[in-house]
């Protein structure tokens, strides 16, 4: 296991971790899609696996649900093998939808439902209990192709969950949806959270990353780039963006040694500091200058910290 | 790992047979596949009609002229086209050998007034027949006029050297021939056996093109749409595909059940049909041997079917392995005119027992012949043992192929993914 991955595990609840990839790698003739891998995926976390598209997320997720058995490595969900009886508690929502577009919706949950270890009737029942709560209940016989895509989404999501599964891996869930439906699923998966259930996040939308997940690992060409709480990271990646409050002129940011560029906000100034230069500093020439009413080193988002190390990879 | 669990098989299987027996293509397809046969047949039919000359309309009447002066050689050769007529055609026979009217005779072939002419020497024994025609195209009127034209003239040879007329005809009359089948063949007779042949190949036909075209367009379908991704995560390869070949057969039989009774029906309001579908009773014994051998072909070729199915899967670049299964079905079609005609050859019996041809070849042989119990044991297991090995083979290129998107795929690559996956 890497040592962040550990560190991560040390830090958290002492429970057994619900998924855990170590040293696992893929290889596709020449292709190395994962290479090398360790995470952890504790019961009551939202784990974000971020990367640049072709990073091996995919690859990753299908050894996770042993869809792909890894070259070498081991994968373990609940602390055994991902075998049938370990996958009968996880549900897995795909990049690429696939649904029966032929069938209805009710036909569809039922199938997936029975297929993941649901009894016909226990399935039924839940398909229709799950459409009434996300808005679909006057959609569930008509034919999925008939539904939008927003709409194929939603359903898509019930089959992944239908048979309350202790681990979802979700990716990218957010596509197709607007803002009312992002915010109704955001809100289930804090649910499924608070129910100690483990979640797998793989998504582009950095906001959404930003308000649930509580660890990521970002991996690119296969390989780790960084792993850990969501919050360590943050801080440990400086920021070289303050927001200055001030009355008076802005005179003291020209030409000042400290500062790469500026720009004037509603309600505040944003300032880019130069590689290396102190926020302090900037501080002390502020106060000289102006009266401060506000000073705030803002935290690198995830979507900086992304592009910063994605670049570099 | 995961173990095999007949559930999911199940469950597969269930989902295949519900969706397709109630989809609108099904009705279409159950309708609309006798519908083009009784069409096609019809039309043959017309068309035959149409091309044979009628009794009673003297315009379309063929019309042949044989020029022969010897009274006597026309008198038997009067007699020997009045004994063996054919429909549609009028032969005239004239004494009249001039010059001018030969040349006349020329004239009304060449503008095809005339169909033939034949022109018999005067003087008997007449040695020469010059036969005139106006193209290429008469074989079947020179046959007739040929034979029957070399009979007078024996007939009339014999005459001539004093033989009686009634020893003539006595030496002429074929003898009673009666065939004795020391093995009796399971099917009754040749009308049964033609009957179950013919049934049997186009129905295998049919069904392995139009099923195997189905399993192929399923995975395919599911492969290019993904959901294969979500299935895999609670059934194993071998169950998809089990289920789905399984499915698909089922849908398959419910359809030539659903054809065979309408069929049944049909046949009520037509006496003469339905006398003639009462005619043919097939042995158990060999109604089993079509129907096993029926069910063992399907599952064997739908299994390769899968796999074109999995390889392609609606990638424009790997389309080719859709028609590879095509093969192992329609090579045994091309070879039944050999083991038809001679069923216990070695190359009959090697044929019907290599297990990709066997289900056309041995059912070919069983309708033609009595097969020996033991071969047809030999011909079920082989067909069983390489059905499984397939099974197995198929089932490790399918796992890999389903998920292999957008890519050429090689021989060589396949073949390694047998090896290790």
């Amino acid at each position: 296991m890497s040592d962040s991955a550990k560190k991560r595990n040390c830090g958290s609840a002492q429970s057994a971790p619900t998924l855990e990839l170590d040293h696992v790698t893929k290889r596709y003739q020449e292709v190395t899609a994962v290479n090398d891998l360790s995470l952890q995926v504790m019961p009551g976390e939202i784990f974000g696996l971020l990367g640049p598209n072709g990073a091996g997320k995919t690859s990753a997720i299908r050894m996770m649900l042993g869809i792909v058995a890894p070259d070498t490595g081991t994968v373990r969900l609940f602390g055994g093998t991902a075998d049938r009886a370990s996958l009968r508690h996880a549900g897995y929502l795909p990049e690429e939808r696939g649904l029966y577009p032929k069938m209805s919706v009710h036909d569809n949950l039922t199938f997936f439902g029975e297929l993941n270890g649901l009894d016909s009737i226990t399935a039924q029942s839940q398909s229709r209990t799950w459409c009434e709560r996300l808005d679909l209940g006057d959609r569930v016989d008509d034919k999925v192709e008939s539904l939008s895509k927003g709409l194929q989404q939603k359903v898509q999501f019930i089959a992944a969950i239908l048979h309350k599964p202790e681990f979802i891996a979700i990716d990218e869930p957010f596509t197709a949806l607007d803002p009312v439906n992002v915010s109704q699923l955001r809100e289930l998966l804090s649910e499924f959270r608070s129910e100690g259930r483990a979640i797998l996040l793989s998504t582009h939308r950095m906001d959404q990353v930003e308000q649930l997940c509580d660890s990521i690992c970002l991996i690119s060409h296969g390989q780790e780039l960084v792993q850990g709480r969501l919050r360590e990271i943050k801080s440990s990646h400086p920021s070289h963006c303050v927001e200055i409050a001030f009355d008076g002129s802005g005179d003291f940011l020209n030409e000042n040694p400290l500062v790469a560029s500026w720009s004037q906000k509603p309600d505040c100034t944003e300032v880019r500091l130069r590689e290396g230069a102190d926020p302090q500093e900037l501080l002390r020439a502020a106060i000289s200058a102006t009266l401060v009413r506000r000073f705030e080193i803002k935290e690198p988002s995830v979507e900086q910290i992304f592009i910063k190390l994605v670049g570099k990879a | 790992m995961k173990a095999f669990a007949f559930h999911q098989l199940w469950l597969v299987f269930k989902r295949e047979y519900r969706v397709r027996v109630r989809s609108k293509a099904f009705i279409v397809s159950t309708i609309l596949i006798p519908s083009i046969f009784a069409f096609v047949a019809g039309a043959i039919g017309i068309i035959a009609y149409l091309e044979t000359p009628q009794l009673g309309s003297q315009s379309s009447r063929v019309r042949s002229v044989v020029v022969i002066r010897d009274p006597v050689l026309r008198g038997i050769l009067i007699a020997q086209f009045s004994g063996e007529p054919v429909k549609g055609y009028d032969f005239e026979i004239d004494p009249d050998d001039s010059a001018a009217h030969r040349e006349w005779l020329q004239s009304q072939v060449r503008t095809s007034a005339l169909a033939a002419y034949v022109w018999l020497n005067a003087s008997a024994p007449v040695e020469r027949a010059e036969y005139y025609f106006p193209n290429s195209d008469n074989s079947r009127l020179y046959s007739y006029l040929r034979r029957n034209i070399g009979l007078a003239l024996v007939r009339a040879r014999l005459v001539s050297q004093g033989i009686a007329v009634p020893s003539i005809e006595g030496a002429f009359r074929p003898p009673q021939v009666e065939f004795h089948l020391l093995r009796p063949n399971p099917a009754r007779d040749d009308f049964v056996a033609l009957i179950s042949i013919f049934v049997l190949f186009y129905v295998l036909a049919i069904a392995l093109m139009m099923y195997g075209a189905m399993v192929a367009g399923s995975i395919a379908e599911e492969k290019q749409s993904r959901i294969v991704e979500l299935l895999l995560l609670s059934t194993t390869a071998e169950e998809l595909m089990g289920g789905k070949i399984l499915g698909v057969g089922c849908v398959g039989l419910t359809q030539m059940g659903i054809w065979v009774a309408l069929g049944v029906f049909l046949s009520a309001g037509f006496p003469r049909a339905a006398e003639s579908l009462q005619s043919i009773h097939l042995g158990s014994g060999f109604a089993a041997c079509l129907f096993t051998l029926f069910v063992l072909g399907y599952v064997l070729y739908s299994t390769l079917f899968a796999i074109g199915g999995a390889l392609a899967g609606g990638n424009q670049a790997s389309a080719h392995w859709m028609t590879l299964p095509m093969l192992p079905a329609w090579i045994p079609l091309a070879l039944v005119p050999i083991v038809s005609s001679d069923p216990n050859s070695t190359f009959s019996v090697v044929f019907s027992l290599i297990p990709y041809s066997a289900p056309v070849l041995m059912s070919a042989r069983i309708a033609a012949t009595a097969v020996p119990s033991w071969q047809i044991a030999l011909c079920f297991f082989l067909i069983l043992f390489t059905a499984a090995a397939s099974w197995v083979a198929c089932a490790r290129i399918y796992r890999v192929g389903i998920l292999m998107y957008g890519k050429r795929l090689t021989i060589r690559e396949v073949a390694r993914w047998v090896r290790y996956a």
